[in-house]
């Protein structure tokens, strides 16, 4: 099977979407308001292709932690693949984070003391797949980043850029609707980079939602919309063509609204 | 996740770091080795001392000369240093080994003032060197009078056992094993043995008894209570009466302490009935009990705060592990569920590890000390309750603080 076979068969379902409403972030310590965010909006229909910029502690990350269920706004509220998490217990986020999101991190994130293919396997652990189909998919997840011949490689017995793609094996390997990266690129050199780049547009093509926070402005415009940060709003947003070309479905609907 | 794949991953991460594993799991081993030891040993000491107790005859009732107040409650002694060397001072002047006043004749009045069906005989003990041609041994000898085979409900293999018509003849009987020892096939009743260098004419042979821990009652040597025993034909140690049934028994202990004190004054010796030495047996038990409690909360804690110690510190060397899994979706009870695991099989590794440990010790004690502790099922299960309960009690709060981590704070983390 082709990769690109992989992906069609991989990511049948569709959705994706993210809205967040004038989401505030208020990090309290020793007495000491930090605020992260001060009413951010964002939508991103299924599909969609966003990039973050902005200057580092402008509330970047937070919003991607937010926006991927990893944290709770301190107001306003988030819906991520049609549904509100306002009202959700920790092990309904948990279970979101597991069906619904993937993360990439910049550091890589992985279990150091697991193989490759044991760390994309650990979003199915925690979903109750069996041990066969866990493996198995996780050895398709591993294809589609061309590291199968590394699976039972230890991290650190890979490169940064590979590391990078056993993550991001590790994102996908649970058929998430959205993928969010938090700075992917910014522990690789620019080779490494680009492979990373071209994954991730891969991914997209296939129809998941993609919100990457980057420094970089190359990397940004992969991307579609561009929205800049600056003291945790968004200062503005500049849409443009972007090296993926326009996404196989962009229909925009009110997806709060859905039956959950 | 299942409790098989959490297992595996637990399994895993232990194996993953072996010395932090391995320290951990020494304080179990102890903890584990001592509570097994302790409770084996224990119930080993009970049953044996049960063992003699009830072996001793049926429905005894034995009187020893010096005072112990056999009444009193063993959990309620105190022990202040004065007390202490107040009772010692008393046992000093009583004391059965150095000195006794009774006599084998008194016996007789007791006898007569027993209820009943009961039987009493003298009894004094010493070691003598016994000899036949070129064998020797040196056994326990119980000077009695013929009432002995009959109070210790066992009969003759051979021969007779000497009565009052004997009296002042040097005679005695063998125990089975004695007799085995000394005159191999050959039957001894009719020959001559020397005691102690001077001849004695063997007269019988006892069925074989069987032995408890403290004494062999086959390889056994019986004298007349008129040949005596360390304290010489003069004075008697004691006497020892059985009775037909547990009311005689306590009847008789009142005669023995009428008719005795008469003879020989008030405090100057004990009577104790075999329901009383049960139940003395029971105050230590309960005593070794309360030993093997504290000694299981010592090892409960040395094992435990072991656990604890190095599960904390597993989870402060894990935070970014949890934070990741927790990105990944896990819940916190998957996070509980994992490091509660782990710090469960830590437990029970160590506590089967101890518990080996534990046969191995038990058996040296055995072999050296010649000793039967008792290993049953509930010693095992004991220390193995034990293990484990230390390795969920102790791993509940680190599992806790994992499980609670939040995971944005987690995955920050730098270690
Ligand atoms: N856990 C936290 N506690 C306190 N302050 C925090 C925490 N996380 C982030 N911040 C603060 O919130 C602001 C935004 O941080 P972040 O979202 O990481 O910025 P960026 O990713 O854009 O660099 C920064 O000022 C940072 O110091
Ligand atoms: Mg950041």
């Amino acid at each position: 099977m082709s990769p690109q076979a992989l992906h069609a068969h991989v990511f049948d379902g569709m959705g994706g979407s993210i809205r967040a409403r004038s989401v505030h972030k208020i990090y309290r310590m020793d007495g000491v308001e930090v605020r992260a965010l001060q009413g951010v909006d964002l939508s991103l229909a299924p599909g969609d292709h966003a990039a973050i910029m902005g200057p580092s502690g402008s509330g970047k990350s937070t919003l991607l932690n937010i926006a991927g269920c990893l944290d709770r706004p301190t107001s306003g509220s988030v819906c991520v693949d049609g549904m509100d998490t306002a009202g959700m217990q920790d092990r309904e986020l948990a279970a979101l984070r597991n069906r619904c999101v993937g993360f990439v991190f910049q550091s890589f994130h992985l279990l150091s003391r697991t193989s490759a293919a044991c760390n994309v396997e650990i979003p199915l652990l925690y979903r109750g797949a069996g041990r066969r189909e866990r493996r198995s998919r996780a050895l398709e997840a591993l294809e589609m980043v061309e590291l199968s011949h590394r699976a039972e490689h230890y991290p650190s017995q890979l490169s940064g850029g590979e590391q990078q793609r056993v993550a991001i094996a590790r994102a996908l390997v649970s058929r998430p609707r959205i993928i969010l990266a938090d700075e992917p690129t910014g522990n690789l050199d620019s080779r490494s980079g680009e492979g990373i780049l071209r994954i991730l547009d891969d991914a997209h093509e296939r129809g998941i939602t993609l919100l990457v926070v980057t420094h970089d402005r190359a990397v940004a415009e992969h991307a579609a919309r561009i929205i800049h940060f600056n003291d945790g709003r968004i200062a503005r947003e500049e849409k443009h063509a972007g090296d993926g070309s326009t996404p196989r479905s962009a229909g925009k609907k009110e997806f709060c609204d859905e039956p959950v | 996740m299942n409790l098989f794949e959490s297992l595996r991953a637990s399994f895993t991460s232990l194996r993953a770091n072996k010395l932090r594993a391995a320290l951990t799991m020494s304080g179990i081993v102890m903890g584990t080795f001592l509570v097994f030891v302790m409770y084996s040993v224990g119930s080993g000491a009970t049953r044996e001392a049960k063992k003699v107790i009830t072996d001793l005859a049926p429905n005894a009732v034995a009187v020893v000369y010096g005072y112990f107040p056999v009444d009193m409650d063993i959990s309620k002694v105190t022990f202040s240093p004065s007390e202490m060397l107040q009772q010692m001072e008393d046992l000093g002047t009583n004391l059965p080994l150095i000195s006794s006043r009774f006599k084998p004749e008194m016996s007789y009045p007791l006898q007569r003032e027993l209820p009943g069906g009961c039987m009493a005989t003298p009894l004094s003990v010493d070691l003598k060197r016994v000899e036949f041609g070129p064998r020797s041994r040196n056994v326990f000898a119980f000077a009695t009078n013929d009432n002995y085979p009959a109070i210790r409900n066992q009969s003759l293999a051979r021969g007779r056992y000497f009565t009052r018509r004997d009296e002042g003849r040097r005679v005695c009987v063998l125990g089975s094993d004695l007799s085995l020892r000394l005159f191999g096939d050959i039957d001894p009743v009719g020959r001559e043995i020397r005691v102690n260098g001077r001849r004695f004419q063997v007269l019988g042979v006892m069925e074989p008894r069987g032995r408890t821990m403290f004494m062999d009652n086959d390889d056994l040597l019986l004298l007349p209570y008129w040949v005596g025993g360390h304290l010489g034909p003069e004075q008697v140690d004691g006497f020892l009466v059985s009775a037909p049934t547990p009311e005689d028994m306590r009847e008789a202990k009142a005669a023995c302490i009428e008719v005795l004190e008469r003879q020989v004054g008030e405090k100057t010796f004990t009577v104790i009935t075999q329901e009383e030495m049960l139940a003395l047996a029971g105050d230590a038990t309960r005593l070794v009990n309360i030993m093997s409690g504290i000694v299981t909360f010592v090892g409960l804690l040395v094992g435990g705060i072991g656990i604890m110690n190095i599960m904390l510190v597993a989870v402060s060397e894990r935070i970014r592990e949890i934070g990741i899994r927790k990105a990944m979706g896990a819940r916190a009870t998957d996070i509980l569920k994992q490091f509660l695991l782990e710090s469960l099989l830590l437990g029970i590794s160590g506590g089967v590890i101890g518990i080996c440990m534990g046969f191995g010790f038990l058996m040296m004690i055995e072999v050296i000390f010649d000793f039967p502790p008792y290993i049953g099922p509930a010693s095992i299960l004991i220390a193995l309750l034990f293990s484990m309960g230390v390795g969920v009690i102790f791993g509940v709060w680190p599992a806790m603080k994992a499980a609670a981590l939040d995971p944005v704070e987690a995955l920050g983390h730098e270690l």
